[in-house]
């Protein structure tokens, strides 16, 4: 399906966490760091799975990435108001649920554009208020949330204290790892890509 | 987006990115949400410069005071009623608090009505979010201090504060109450017309100060030998009409037979287009010139020579010619 010299003509497939897959260029999908850091050199024999996301999330993400694909480098957050007719469209048509989901999707697959452009949305929200009227537009976690939330953070430290010997032990292994058949390389790279969103989809 | 947004939800970083997104008006007013949000604003290590005090008809906070930048807010405190009596006023809890990023454009201007928070907790809240330990200065420019001083004290008094500072139509009683109360300064900077007339502060002169700076394009300081001879000061900054030539000749010959023991740098700034000769600031005192090669001044013209006191300590007198006039420079070098 893909190879490590991938051009902006190659597609990759994507899977969703409703099991359907759909196309994206090699370009866009270079613009998620996480997806760099984990399949730009190895590639990808079967559907890439982002399977914590749905579809639709999915989509609006890499619709983002695909128009944004002959920008110039990103080199920090843009003010709104130098957003471009299409940007502002593309935030506009979102209802809240899209929105978070995509500001997660986006910090997930560390798309920086996306996710600050999102980021100075949000911003924008609280602007000229004072805090009692930011409590309103803000959304506080009940006592309940804050223990699980806390309860996370502690699975999450358990689980980068097992990804850490993890690691310690692949290090080990570097040789034989090298060795192994690229089918089962994605497996396990997939395997990391799933345990790293569990632990940030749980929050 | 009409229904509240779930903010605290997001991702530790997506929710640091929305904070760096934010004016720091909104984001002081965020800090006070919750205290998750008082430490998530602490831990990005923001830097608002200097945080400075104004005491007039009303307290003020300021950050990054001297320049426009992002950084730079102006929180100003007001009292439920305007008190405009000639009795002093206990330090209030705020009624109303204005927040804004200048005085004159009023940008991302916010306001509170009764927050609950002390002067004191406001200071204190700056402090914490924005890892600050000192207070930079506390400023005074009206005539008298509205506020009782006691109370003055019990609000401000705890704050490590580097200068007081006196400016306007601050009342040279006002400042010497000042300074009684907040004794633990270590400089003064006085701006006023009140302090036009030396002998009337000789206390403020002999003080065991870092620094003390007096004289103003405002002001008409009268300034003296024998004030300059009082002053007990590490590093001294004087601008006056009445400075000469021979009087800072006639200071640096005191010098070099010891006055002025805890002086290690003095400026004197000569106003009104009064020229400076060299010959008469250099009469007798033995000096040496500073060869060009060690002058690095950006000055227009500079010059500087080393003088040699009882006892062995070097001192370099710089005279430096601008466009502004003439400045005389004093700096200990052993």
């Amino acid at each position: 399906m893909t190879s490590p010299a991938s051009s902006s003509e190659v597609k990759y497939l994507i899977e969703s966490s409703e099991g359907n897959t759909f196309d994206v260029s090699g370009a866009a999908l270079r613009q998620s760091n996480t997806f760099n850091a984990m399949f730009l050199n190895i590639g990808a024999d079967g559907p890439i799975p982002f399977t914590d996301y749905n579809e639709a999330t999915l989509k609006k993400v890499f619709e983002y990435c695909e128009h944004s694909v002959n920008e110039e480098n990103y080199s920090g957050p843009k003010h709104q108001d130098d957003l471009s007719k299409w940007d502002l469209n593309f935030f506009n048509e979102m209802d809240q649920k899209m929105f978070i989901d995509v500001i997660n999707a986006s910090n997930f697959l560390d798309i920086e554009r996306l996710t600050s452009y999102c980021c100075e949305r949000i911003a924008r929200m609280l602007r000229g208020k004072n805090t009692q009227e930011m409590i309103k537009v803000i959304t506080l976690p009940t006592a309940e949330e804050l223990e699980a939330k806390q309860k996370v953070e502690e699975k999450k430290a358990a689980a980068a204290k097992k990804v850490a010997e993890k690691a310690a032990e692949t290090a080990e292994k570097t040789e034989t790892l090298e060795e192994l058949p690229v089918q089962q390389l994605v497996q396990t790279t997939r395997n990391k890509l799933t345990r790293k969103y569990l632990s940030f989809s749980n929050e | 987006m009409s229904s509240a947004f779930p903010l605290l939800r997001l991702p530790e970083n997506a929710l640091e990115l929305v904070i760096e997104c934010m004016d720091y008006v909104d984001i002081v007013g965020f800090s006070l949400v919750s205290h998750k949000t008082k430490e998530i604003v602490r831990s990005l290590y923001l830097d608002i410069g200097r945080l400075v005090l104004t005491v007039n008809d009303i307290i003020r906070i300021r950050s990054d005071p001297d320049r426009d930048g992002p950084s730079s807010m102006v929180w100003s405190f007001y009292p439920e009623e305007d008190n405009a009596g000639p009795v002093p006023i206990p330090v209030y809890m705020p009624a109303r608090v204005t927040g804004m990023r200048d005085l004159i454009t009023h940008r991302n201007f916010v306001e509170y009505q009764n927050p609950c928070l002390s002067i004191q907790e406001w200071v204190e809240h700056f402090q914490y979010l924005f890892s600050i330990e000192e207070i930079d200065y506390i400023s005074f420019a009206n005539e008298t201090c509205k506020f009782d001083w006691t109370s003055l004290k019990d609000a401000l008094g705890k704050f490590n504060i580097n200068t007081l500072f006196f400016h306007n139509f601050c009342g040279l009683d006002c400042a010497q109450k000042a300074l009684k109360q907040f004794s633990s300064v270590t400089s003064v900077t006085a701006f006023s017309p009140s302090f036009n007339d030396p002998s009337h502060y000789s206390n403020i002169l002999i003080q065991n100060l870092d620094t003390l700076s007096l004289g103003h394009e405002n002001m008409a300081l009268k300034i003296g030998l024998d004030d300059l001879l009082l002053m007990n000061s590490k590093a001294m900054s004087i601008q006056s009409p009445t400075l000469t030539d021979k009087m800072l000749n006639q200071f640096f010959k005191h010098w070099i037979k010891g006055s002025n023991p805890r002086m290690d740098v003095a400026h004197f700034a000569f106003v009104n287009d009064q020229v400076v000769n060299k010959e008469i600031i250099l009469k007798d005192l033995h000096c040496q010139e500073v060869p060009l090669d060690d002058v690095r001044d950006d000055g227009e013209v500079t010059e500087k020579y080393n003088i040699m006191r009882k006892g062995g300590s070097v001192g370099t007198i710089t005279i430096q010619q601008t466009d502004e006039g003439y400045d005389v420079f004093f700096q200990q070098v052993q």
